[in-house]
């Protein structure tokens, strides 16, 4: 496993949102973490970073304990962060959100941006332009492309879906095909659809737990889990 | 009621150099805020400190470049003081830095009185800036014009370390989303020291050019300039150098115009002006975009 949760409990002000979250994530694939509003799909990525407060448990990435880390050292050890926001800088161009994240323009990562933008070409189109003034679409493929131009082993994206047409649904489905040839993925997603097309395992979370988990095939065929964890139909 | 346009344009200069003034003890303030989410209450303590270091320099060597040299070198190591010493243990904590930075704001006038007494300090005209220069009707006050020129040169100077460097680059990102700039692996408190040295290097130049300019300094202008600059990181929007300009001219042109035709109300209408952006634009007029 590129990494586990053990037993991982994360507290907000007063609310106990993560409790006892335990699952794996397996070098090379995409896990989906699915689960209705409100079942701590995110606050997971987020303490996984380590911007949210993990009380007890144990998160390894590579075999390393790296839950009491701070997040630009977790980052360093080779996570990347598409956080439901998207985290974008709205007021720095695409460029300058892109070199920032870069560092360093030697040819590995010179190498990795070229191919990002050969995958998500509008970017090029609009280099010069603030990020804050691109569509709802161009605004999620330059987060994911800012995550992925860095060489990262593991990347955590939340909702790359969220409030898109279902014509950049399908844009970010294949994007995110071809992205997981190249690195590992752990995606929450709530549009269903997105996940069966691009997952490859699934975990479901419910009230802070993790209650199943398994093959994305399996999940696909049983009906009745889709309907009692998910809601669906 | 007809003003003559040399009296017009005189204002305009005088608002103009205020501005200028106020733009250099507001930018380190709002890069202080945008970045590291600190109030920083002592900064006008900076300010004076800037002005009475500078000015001792420029009346025992007789080198205003000394004086400047002088009220920089301070406000780095008040600086690197304060962020080490005080700031630093109070991060992400905004009412004990409240109460902390007031209080630093309250030694430092103190300690002001202690070194030079408290009287105020007559500050003379600098010899090869006395006078102005006549153009038909129009004076033009040989200071002001260089008070102006040197805000200019900073500004444009702020702006390439902002857009040109990577340095710049991270201080701008970090002002706009400092979780997502640590998200990409890079340790946004490293920065903090320099930016809040910086911003108390910009506060005491500011004290220094404000000296010959009023001609007098005195332990209290600190608090009464700090308004005005917070005001201005208001309206400029907190984060934003280009803001932090233009608001630092409007409340300057504002300050000159009212304090020529309506004294009284030369403070209350920058006020006015705050509440003003802060109910249409609370952001400010360049307030940080994600």
């Amino acid at each position: 496993m590129l990494l586990e949760l053990r037993d991982l409990h994360t507290v907000i002000g007063r609310h106990h949102i993560l409790q006892g979250v335990s699952f794996g994530v397996p070098r090379g694939e995409v896990t989906v973490l699915l689960g209705r509003n409100g079942a701590g799909k995110s606050t997971t990525l987020r303490s996984i970073m380590g911007l949210s407060p993990v009380v007890r448990g144990e998160v390894r990435f590579e075999g390393e304990a790296i839950q009491s880390l701070p997040t630009h050292v977790i980052a360093r050890k080779g996570i990347g962060y598409v956080p439901e926001d998207m985290g974008l800088f709205g007021d720095l161009t695409v460029e300058e959100n892109l070199k920032l994240a870069m560092g360093k323009e030697d040819p590995p990562a010179a190498e990795r941006l070229a191919w990002i933008l050969g995958l998500f070409s509008d970017l090029k189109m609009y280099w010069r332009r603030k990020s804050g003034d691109l569509s709802g679409g161009q605004k999620q493929m330059l987060s994911i492309a800012r995550a992925f131009v860095q060489n990262r082993s593991l990347l955590l994206i939340d909702e790359p879906s969220k409030g898109l047409s279902p014509i950049m649904v399908g844009k970010m489905v294949e994007g995110i095909r071809e992205i997981k040839e190249r690195t590992t993925i752990l995606l929450v997603e709530q549009n269903f659809s997105m996940a069966r097309a691009v997952g490859d395992r699934f975990v479901i979370l419910d009230g802070g737990r993790c209650v199943h988990s398994g093959p994305m095939e399996e999940l696909k065929r049983d009906k009745e889990l889709q309907r009692r964890f998910l809601g669906i139909a | 009621m007809w003003v003559r346009m040399d009296i017009v344009i005189n204002l305009i200069i005088n608002g103009l150099a205020t501005g200028m003034l106020l733009f250099l003890l507001a930018a380190g303030l709002t890069l202080i805020f945008g970045l590291m989410h600190v109030l920083n209450f002592a900064h006008g303590g900076l300010f004076v400190w800037g002005a009475y270091a500078g000015v001792w320099l420029y009346l025992w060597t007789g080198s205003f470049a000394a004086g400047l040299l002088g009220a920089c070198s301070a406000g780095l190591l008040l600086g690197f003081v304060m962020e080490r010493l005080i700031i630093r243990p109070v991060y992400g904590d905004p009412t004990r830095q409240i109460l902390i930075t007031l209080g630093v704001m309250l030694v430092l006038s103190e300690l002001v009185k202690v070194f030079w007494g408290p009287n105020q300090i007559s500050v003379p005209p600098l010899d090869f800036l006395e006078g102005s220069w006549r153009i038909g009707e129009i004076v033009l006050i040989k200071y002001r014009v260089f008070v102006i020129t040197a805000g200019v040169l900073i500004f444009a100077l702020l702006q390439g370390l902002l857009k040109k460097t990577r340095v710049g680059l991270i201080i701008r990102a970090g002002a706009i989303h400092r979780e997502m700039v640590e998200s990409l692996g890079i340790n946004v408190k490293r920065y903090f020291l320099l930016v809040f040295m910086l911003g108390a290097a910009l506060a005491a130049l500011a004290g220094v050019l404000f000296a010959p300019y009023s001609g007098a300094i005195y332990a209290e202008m600190g608090m009464e300039y700090a308004i005005l600059a917070f005001i201005v990181v208001v309206v400029g929007g907190l984060g934003s150098v280009s803001g932090s300009a233009l608001a630092a001219l409007m409340v300057g042109l504002a300050s000159a115009f009212m304090n020529y035709f309506l004294p009284d109300a030369a403070l209350a209408v920058n006020m006015l002006l705050m509440a003003a952006v802060l109910l249409f634009k609370p952001s400010g007029l360049f307030g940080a975009r994600r």
